[in-house]
């Protein structure tokens, strides 16, 4: 532990980009909306978007699914990661790959496919339904549709924490309780569970935080049905001409609200030591429950889970890409699988449409400079807040979750409030989006990075000084090997969340600028689902084949990536 | 190799002293060992010595150089200090080989790579580990990484070798035999070697010189047996060893001679080795070896003046030892004796105790 004047410096600088970064939109943007134009102090934008009927009924709406979302999810979610960490179900470690499927598909993605799978006349699964019978429909584009699917992706984010809890609670705790006579059950409601409810808590809070960042899956399930969340109706917002963008930043202000209610909640919780230290340095292998005839079963719900989240999507985006038209009621379950067209990747490779090449290349270099950038910036502030002791560093800890709390809708909206005066007119350039991605993934890569270097225990460096190495030759030869697999998942899964994001692209491009993201949306939006689909199956192979040459560079293996990717806890 | 002298050695943190007043030397060749209960700021000593921590006062020499003197501004760096050390974890490089490991002080220094494979192969063969060049600290067991651990700290020709428990995280049956390598290896090689344990039997082998520490202050130096025979604070005689303790004051001093009243029991002559005053209230310790335990007789009648009387509450047969536990003039004693002259009572009998007077001395 030290703070030589070159580590106070570089954390001057540090904390001052990144203070900059996360709280000069925010505060533009909360500011804002108690200005007047000519700048005087009035209450007119609040009062006037509070007194807004359909205000009520989009923050029920984002409430409903959030709660009910945040249910189902924390019950699912923990029923997995018990069979993954205590039963002697079939394969289970490679269940462990359910954490990183909000990285294998963008929600935005997921409310594509669910579209075409599920919607009320023309879903896939309802001609199938009807092919073979059912008299009953599903109907995707409702509350209840944009809760399951909102519940599927939040699911990880349970299953992650509930795995590490689950696996730490030492199996002598529930011995005692056999031994002092209960059924296994009881020791299951009596021990088991009360160990788990903080953190089965605070994974709900955190579903809850999340459930806002689900822009694309409120988007695509709820706008075309007239359904509205406070996430797309900020967008809606600035789609209106002439943009209303008070009403906008109110309505971001409001989420935000919420975000930060929810990460409190979550605080408090962490620090009222109601967290029960159940971890013993030893290691000890838990024992596992036979499931005896339920084996099979709980094996095939784990993988139904799976290929309805990660497998299903891009199968029936890739199916779509093929046909001409949308799925008709009457189709037959064969015509589905006839006719088959591959002209829409034809154009795409030729560049029929330049907007679809150039923003791929505006994407691929934005999410390599973001993530350069951005783990050079958290790669610094992990290293002062986890090997000095300079004072008042874990300010660089809290700067970075902030955006945790901004849902990318809000952030959008505030960095475009903010950025287009001079002298930071970036507004109409592609550097804003670049400064948008950046802020957006401090957190992930703050992640990523700061656990690798706590786990750097400082004797590791101390025994290099003492064999003689000078401060940077021990940086480099001890220090940053070992954190080096952390600063590559971080720069990984940077990389691939600027290219699916969504939230700030579409309000952020400008003529000219169209990243990917979207180009994306605009299909969608302009109902080419032929072209969104083919273009979705490019886009998607090209983010797999960069990730996998960048995983190869750094030597890590794409299980590396399962640690990481939901690690936001 | 140096010797190693600290000098009113001090580290504070805002009004907490963690180690006050320090001043300690180890000489050239020998080994010394800090010894204390944990938090008593000894490791604390020893990372100043490395230069991991900087110190609030005193001074620090290594040989005829200052490696630490605010006055003269001189605080040198732990890498130029030439210095090895074995840490507690080991601190063994996961992603380095064991060869690797052993190599890197060599290659900081720029030793050429020949010379650099012959001094790895015989650090190796010297820790028995051969064979084991290309596994990596994940593939050894504790024993083998602590001797690569070892083993880079011995690798180039430092002026001091030091330890920072480096015994703590092994099995006992492990840690036994390595205390006595750790010995034969010191004695042949003649490292000054610095040594940080809680561990009193680990000092008691290991060591020339024993330092006890207490609350960030020295408390006693001395070889380690004159560490266990002559004990100046109730502390020490505490802390090594096990202790009886009889209260009493002095009522006559002569020729070194004291006479002590034991509050309760008779009077017993013990050897005094600094100025002490007739009336002055004084500590006896007594070790359990040290007391003639015996059943009450008629003869005792006319010559009860040194002798404590108790009664047996517990017995433990140890093979080689008898342990007792009697009590007496209000508190409990601790008993040893050996199965030759064991005078076979029980528990419940009543017996006389009786302190060797030529062995137990006075502390604090």
């Amino acid at each position: 532990m030290h703070r030589s004047p070159f580590e106070i410096g570089l954390f001057a600088i540090v904390a001052i980009v990144i203070a900059f970064l996360v709280l000069y939109p925010v505060g533009m943007m909360v500011g804002g909306t108690f200005l007047t134009a000519d700048g005087r102090l009035t209450a007119d934008h609040w009062v006037n978007a509070l007194k807004l009927p359909i205000l009520w009924e989009i923050v029920g709406n984002t409430l409903l699914v959030t709660v009910l979302a945040t249910l189902v999810a924390v019950v699912i979610g923990l029923a997995l990661a018990f069979l993954v960490a205590r039963t002697d179900m079939p394969l289970r470690p490679y269940f462990e790959y359910i954490s990183i499927v909000p990285f294998l598909t963008p929600p935005i993605i997921a409310g594509f496919a669910w579209q075409i799978l599920a919607e009320k006349r023309s879903g896939v699964l309802n001609i199938l339904l009807v092919s073979i019978g059912v008299p009953w429909r599903l109907d995707v584009m409702s509350i209840g549709g944009v809760t399951l699917v909102s519940a599927l992706y939040l699911i990880p984010f349970v299953f992650l924490i509930a795995l590490g809890v689950l696996r730490s609670v030492n199996p002598d705790l529930e011995d005692a309780s056999v031994i002092s006579g209960a059924s296994k059950f009881g020791t299951f409601t009596r021990i088991t569970l009360p160990l788990l409810m903080p953190a089965i808590t605070s994974a709900a809070l955190l579903a809850l935080m999340y459930s806002n960042i689900l822009f694309g899956i409120h988007a695509t399930l709820g706008m075309p049905v007239n359904i509205w969340f406070l996430t797309t109706a900020v967008y809606q917002s600035m789609n209106v001409v002439p943009a209303q963008i008070h009403h906008a930043a109110i309505l971001a202000c409001l989420l935000m609200i919420m975000g930060m209610a929810a990460t409190y909640a979550q605080i408090r919780l962490l620090d009222g030591g109601r967290s029960y230290q159940t971890i013993t340095g030893k290691g000890f292998r838990t024992r596992l429950i036979p499931l005896g005839a339920w084996r099979w079963p709980a094996f095939c719900a784990c993988l139904l889970y799976i290929f309805v989240v990660a497998i299903l999507p891009y199968l029936i985006l890739f199916l779509r890409s093929l046909k001409p038209f949308m799925f008709q009621p009457g189709m037959t379950w064969a015509d589905v699988f006839t006719g088959w067209q591959f002209d829409k990747y034809g154009s795409i490779f030729r560049g029929d449409d330049p907007k679809l090449t150039l923003s791929i290349w505006n994407s691929f270099i934005l999410a390599l400079a973001g993530a350069v950038i951005g783990m050079a910036l958290t790669t610094i502030a992990a290293y002062i807040l986890a090997k000095t002791s300079i004072r008042g560093r874990q300010i660089l800890n809290f700067l970075c979750m902030v955006p945790l709390t901004l849902p990318s809708v809000v952030l959008g909206i505030a960095i475009l409030w903010s950025y287009n005066r001079a002298p930071l007119l970036l507004y109409g350039t592609i550097w804003i989006l670049l400064v948008a991605y950046v802020t957006k993934d401090l957190p992930l890569g703050l992640k990523s990075v700061h656990s690798s270097f706590l786990q750097v225990h400082a004797e590791l460096e101390e025994s290099a000084r003492v064999c003689g190495s000078s401060w940077w030759r021990q940086f480099t030869s001890v220090t940053l090997p070992l954190v080096k697999p952390g600063v590559v998942v971080g720069f990984v899964l940077t990389f691939a969340s600027i290219l699916r994001e969504v939230g700030t692209s579409i309000i952020l491009y400008s003529q000219g600028n169209e990243v990917v993201a979207y180009v994306l949306f605009n299909l969608w939006e302009n109902g080419y689902f032929q072209s969104l689909s083919a273009f979705i199956v490019v886009t998607t192979l090209l983010t797999v084949a960069a990730v996998a040459v960048f995983l190869r560079i750094g030597r890590l293996r794409f299980a590396d990536l399962t640690h990481t990717s939901a690690a936001q806890s | 190799m140096s010797d190693v002298r600290v000098i009113g050695l001090a580290k504070r943190f805002g009004g907490l002293a963690v180690v006050e007043g320090v001043t300690i030397t180890a000489e050239e060749g020998k080994f010394t060992t800090l010894l204390g209960p944990s938090g008593c700021g000894k490791t604390t000593t020893l990372r100043m010595i490395a230069g991991l921590e900087l110190p609030s006062a005193g001074e620090i020499w290594i040989g005829n150089r200052p490696v630490f003197a605010p006055e003269q501004g001189v605080h040198v760096p732990p890498e130029k200090r030439n210095i090895g050390m074995v840490f507690q974890s080991y601190a063994v490089w996961p992603h380095k080989t064991a060869f690797d490991n052993v190599a890197y002080p060599l290659k900081i220094r720029r030793v050429p790579q020949a010379e650099i494979q012959r001094r790895v192969a015989e650090v190796f063969a010297l820790l028995r580990l051969e064979g084991l060049e290309k596994r990596y600290p994940g593939q050894l067991s504790g024993g083998q990484q602590q001797r690569v651990a070892l083993g880079r700290a011995i690798v180039y020709q430092s002026n001091v070798l030091l330890l920072d428990e480096p015994l703590a995280n092994l099995d006992a049956k492990v840690r036994e035999a390595v205390r006595f390598e750790l010995r034969e290896l010191q004695q042949k090689l003649k490292f000054t070697t610095v040594y940080v344990t809680h561990d009193q039997a680990e000092a008691m082998i290991l060591s020339d010189k024993i330092v006890v520490m207490n609350r960030g202050r020295v408390v006693q130096e001395g070889t380690p047996l004159d560490v266990y025979n002559r004990p100046t604070t109730k502390f020490v005689a505490e802390f090594i060893g096990q202790s009886n303790f009889l209260s009493g004051f002095v009522r006559a001093v002569e020729h070194s001679i004291s006479s002590v009243e034991i509050r309760g029991g008779g009077t017993v002559r013990v050897g005094v080795d600094r100025p002490i005053s007739p009336g002055s209230e004084v500590m006896i310790c007594v070790r359990p070896e040290d007391f003639q335990i015996k059943r009450p007789s008629a003869a005792d009648n006319g010559d009860s003046s040194t002798a404590i009387p108790g009664r047996v509450t517990a017995k433990a047969f140890l093979g080689n030892i008898i342990m007792y536990k009697v009590m007496g003039l209000g508190q409990e004693f601790q008993v040893q004796t050996d199965p030759t002259s064991d005078p076979m009572v029980n528990p419940d009998d009543p017996v006389l105790l009786r302190p060797l007077e030529n062995r137990i001395k006075l502390v604090g």
